[in-house]
């Protein structure tokens, strides 16, 4: 379940350029990138062991640092796109934290799910009608002789 | 701590426990049950919250170095490829399982017979038939009958679960290869069965089944033995079994939910923790007359260790499929499931077809394969892969082999400070032959119902759902733990049905097994009462 994020305004800041690089935003498919507020904090909120976000912004700021004397959100895009880059070759466990939260928290968002056809709910109680698909398809294989073999 | 004696006294509350418990209770013997986790209320599962993926990657987490919950023990699982899954509660794995419920086939039984590998069990398919029969009934099963993999049987089972779309697409490749498929076994009620509601689809049984149609052992078993006056303790975690002068098992000691130490006395001590947490409780059992473990004269108390070791094989197409609709299983082929020696490996696999995937999983899956990008083009790659990708895993057989293995470490403890188990597994030669073949199969299937694309991973490392062989069944007591009723060879009132008393196994999901060698094991026990312990 999700809990209130423990990171701090300049985290939630840098957690949401991070995000944005991961997921743009795309007036073509009329979503929002996965630095908007709303799902930043889910993004926040979601991480079970806070220190372990913390530590993979403080990281991606080391970088920004250490490449350009910067924070990472004082960069241009296209300086964020490259240190994003240096971030998943130098930091890949941090790396894999960030997308697999942003995911988590981006996919849930109801106007994402609007935009992939989805009703924005979770899957209880109402559920959901696959189509049942044509059985006849299995005629010939009742037809097959037996497939295993007797071990008396 | 408090001391009380009572007739049994089973340990864990997951499929065989519930299975052993409810035919027991029939004896009218007081039965008591321990289990390390909580009763949980369906109700509370993830998929009725917009996070349930999110739980599912974390608290409900198949592996239990992730979901660290209070009931969970830590595993040193750094010397194997494979990691272990469970789930502490009642109803054990059979929580988080997808259900799916195959039979062994009567060659799994005649292993070293057949194909000269392994040993054959003491018991044979004939034996446990009736076995099934009931575990099937008791737990509700959607299936077909007059599958040609198997004898007849007389199974009771409701309707399939829905072909789809997705099981459409792929049958249809079946059928142009002239491979066999058929509907999956699977323990989900398509119907209202034993005042369980039917399937909706919510396609998260992983997760838990929030609608109870699922046959996890909280809803199938377990009100039937409660009601039948089965006493179950939940958040009793156990540290050893006792033994006392005689060599007998005279209960055991337990830590209680509020971590104080307390003892049970039983006449009867029976074992249903899964292939690694009973050798870990048998290990830590040590006493004067028996300082290898307890039941371990064999020395195979934790040896043997079988996963079935799993490759995942999915195909991305051009329509749209049943995506996150729907019970994640669908068919099965067991095109290549008996033994053929050109293939240049012994025994075999089964395919199973996985429907299709959650949001969260496919954009997980995409980003793992590198098909979905960061930045501008996610929203296009995306696209391409949700709602479009269906496809198998490959369940491949496993022989034992005594290096594979569960054992104490040495340092890592649980919050009680019972020592963990510690994993060390290789994957056989025959293992990796076998995966290549069941892949290269899985990929050619996909091709030709039409997939644009195809992924795989080999093995799955998060894919140790099936823990056996670790105290495994026998009729020499040099070579067993366990005889073919699943009494120890060693002490008399001991006995095991989980996992671990396995021999081989075979190429499909275990469950169906498990419950039914415990029903076995019980309907022995009550026709031996008199007996019981010569």
């Amino acid at each position: 379940m999700q809990t209130q994020s423990a990171c701090t305004d300049d985290e939630l800041q840098t957690l949401a350029a991070l995000a944005n690089i991961i997921i743009p935003p795309s007036t073509a498919y009329d979503v929002p990138g996965a630095g908007d507020p709303d799902i930043c904090k889910g993004i926040a909120a979601g991480a079970r062991r806070a220190e372990r976000l913390q530590r993979a912004l403080a990281e991606l700021n080391q970088l920004a640092d250490a490449g350009h004397r910067s924070q990472f959100t004082q960069l241009s895009d296209g300086d964020q796109a490259s240190v994003a880059e240096q971030f998943r070759d130098q930091y890949p466990s941090s790396a894999g934290l960030m997308e697999a939260l942003t995911m988590q928290a981006y996919y849930r968002d109801p106007r994402v799910m609007a935009s992939l056809g989805m009703d924005a709910r979770p899957p209880f109680p109402e559920g959901y009608k696959p189509p049942e698909g044509d059985w006849s398809l299995l005629d010939p294989v009742r037809l097959r002789a037996p497939l295993f073999r007797k071990a008396d | 701590m408090t001391d009380q004696t009572v007739d049994v006294l089973i340990i864990g509350a997951g499929a065989s426990g519930a299975a052993m418990a409810w035919s027991l209770a029939e004896t009218k013997m007081h039965i008591v049950c321990l289990e390390q986790g909580p009763l949980i209320n369906p109700l509370t599962y993830p998929s009725a919250s917009m996070d349930w993926e999110q739980q599912a990657a974390g608290e409900m987490n198949t592996n239990p170095n992730v979901r660290n919950l209070p009931s969970d023990y830590p595993i040193n699982e750094d010397d194997s490829p494979i990691k272990i899954a469970n789930f502490n509660a009642v109803g054990g794995g059979t929580i988080l399982y997808a259900g799916h419920f195959p039979r062994f086939h009567p060659s799994d039984f005649r292993v070293n017979s057949l194909d000269g590998v392994a040993d054959d069990w003491p018991i044979d398919y004939a034996a446990l038939a009736p076995f099934y029969a009931e575990n099937e009934r008791m737990t509700g099963v959607a299936g077909a009958a007059g599958d040609p993999a198997y004898p007849q049987d007389n199974a009771t089972r409701v309707p399939p679960l829905p072909l789809g779309q997705s099981g459409e697409v792929l049958a249809k490749g079946f059928n142009k290869l002239g491979w066999h498929w058929w509907p999956s076994d699977t323990a989900i009620v398509t119907e209202e069965y034993d005042g369980r509601a039917p399937c909706i689809n919510l396609g998260a049984c992983g997760t838990g089944c929030a609608q109870g149609a699922k046959g996890s052992s909280d809803v199938t078993y377990w009100p039937h033995a409660l009601r039948a006056g089965v006493e179950l303790r939940t958040r009793c975690r156990v540290r050893e079994i006792t033994v006392g002068d005689d060599g007998m098992a005279t209960g055991a000691i337990y830590y209680d939910g509020d971590g104080k130490e307390q003892r049970i006395n039983a006449h009867v001590v029976i074992m249903a923790c899964n292939g690694v947490g009973t050798p870990r409780l048998l290990l830590n059992s040590k006493s004067a007359q028996f300082p290898d473990g307890l039941a371990n004269s064999s020395g195979l108390v934790g040896k043997n260790l079988m996963f079935h070791p799993y490759a995942m094989i999915q195909g991305v197409f051009d329509e749209e499929l049943d995506g996150y609709m729907g019970p994640h299983k669908a068919i099965r082929s067991q095109e290549f499931y008996e033994t053929d020696a050109d293939r240049g490996f012994v025994r075999g696999y089964t395919l199973e077809i996985q429907r299709g995937m959650a949001p969260v999983r496919t954009a997980m899956t995409g980003l793992r394969h590198k098909r979905i990008r960061w930045g501008e083009d996610h929203h296009d790659d995306y696209r391409r892969m949700f709602k479009r990708m269906t496809g198998m895993v490959a369940v491949c057989e496993d022989l034992p082999e005594a290096h594979n293995q569960v054992t104490l470490d040495p340092v890592l403890k649980d919050s009680d400070g019972i020592p963990a188990p510690k994993i060390t597994y290789t994957l056989s030669d025959n293992s990796k032959r076998m995966m290549d073949h069941a892949v290269g199969k899985a990929i050619e299937i996909l091709r030709v119902a039409g997939a644009t694309d195809v992924i795989s991973e080999a093995p799955l490392m998060w894919g140790g759902w099936h823990l056996m062989g670790t105290a495994r069944m026998g009729k020499n007591s040099e070579t067993s733990v366990v005889n073919g009723w699943g009494r120890s060879h060693d002490v008399k009132n001991l006995f095991i049905v989980d996992g671990s008393i396995f021999t081989t196994s075979a190429g499909v999901n275990p469950t169906n097994t498990i419950q039914a060698l415990a029903l076995y094991v019980a309907d022995q026990m009550k026709s031996r009462l008199a007996t019981l312990f010569d």
